[in-house]
């Protein structure tokens, strides 16, 4: 039998909508990928930086969110967990956007990132933002 | 163990294992039988440092032969450092975490 690598922790979990998925961390490269359907891809987007979301454009579903050093995002600073910008939704053209926007407010993957509206001002635009809700802890 | 080994753009020694080849393969079919293209992803890609760990880039580039509807491999590197058993020298580890076939929904796109 094919053994898995001591270096990656893998664990099937039941998020808060009860969608199950694999949780995918690699502890050498601090990467975590979590996966809700095993199909291709046919888009990709970096959402923050160092966050990527894999997603089926026709059917309008997730397929894994990859998070690139992903320990400072689950460190609590100062005030609370820290908070992405989420600037890779403002380069996608509007009709991808949209599709991206509903991904992300929808189940499963609201679950894990939860986005929020920042308006530094009363006629600023509203920034898009989140923070990682963390299911398992990354060690254990 | 086996690995490969690519230098990238600003000379940086980067390597793949077999071991952790087989993992990419298994999570993202699309780069099976594209090894030659992740590496050469590293010596010719655009690379990124992510503004989290500045230990932690990102490699991409286009590629022609990937299969629909992928057109960009993206490489992901740690960068770090390993005592050597034998001297106690400190020496660059730099190595492939992970890559995946990208598409053109990407912001990377120019």
């Amino acid at each position: 039998m094919k053994q898995r690598p001591d270096w990656i922790i893998e664990k099937k979990v039941v998020l808060a909508d009860g969608t199950a998925a694999l949780w995918s961390y690699d502890t050498e490269g601090d990467f975590l990928e979590i996966f809700f359907h095993e199909a291709p891809a046919s888009a990709t987007v970096e959402l923050a930086d160092g966050i990527f979301l894999r997603f089926d454009r026709k059917g309008g579903r997730p397929l894994s969110l990859g998070f690139a050093a992903v320990t400072p995002l689950t460190q609590k600073r100062e005030f609370g967990p820290p908070l992405l910008t989420l600037t890779g939704l403002g380069k996608l053209p509007e009709p991808e956007r949209k599709i991206v926007l509903k991904i992300l407010q929808s189940p499963p993957v609201n679950t894990i990132l939860k986005i929020y509206s920042f308006k530094p001002g009363a006629r600023a635009r509203a920034i898009p933002v989140a923070s990682l809700e963390q299911p398992v802890p990354l060690m254990a | 163990m086996d690995r490969w080994i690519a230098t990238d753009r600003a000379g940086r020694e980067i390597y793949l294992t077999q071991e952790r080849w087989a993992h990419i393969v298994s999570r993202h079919p699309e780069l099976d039988g594209r090894r030659e293209d992740v590496l050469q992803t590293i010596r010719r890609g655009r690379r990124k440092q992510t503004k989290r760990d500045p230990h932690t880039c990102l490699y991409y580039r286009r590629v022609a032969r990937l299969p629909e509807p992928y057109n960009t491999i993206l490489v992901v590197v740690a960068f770090r450092h390993t005592s050597l058993p034998s001297s106690g020298e400190t020496v660059a580890n730099n190595f492939v975490v992970t890559a995946w076939g990208d598409v053109s929904a990407s912001p990377f796109e120019e």
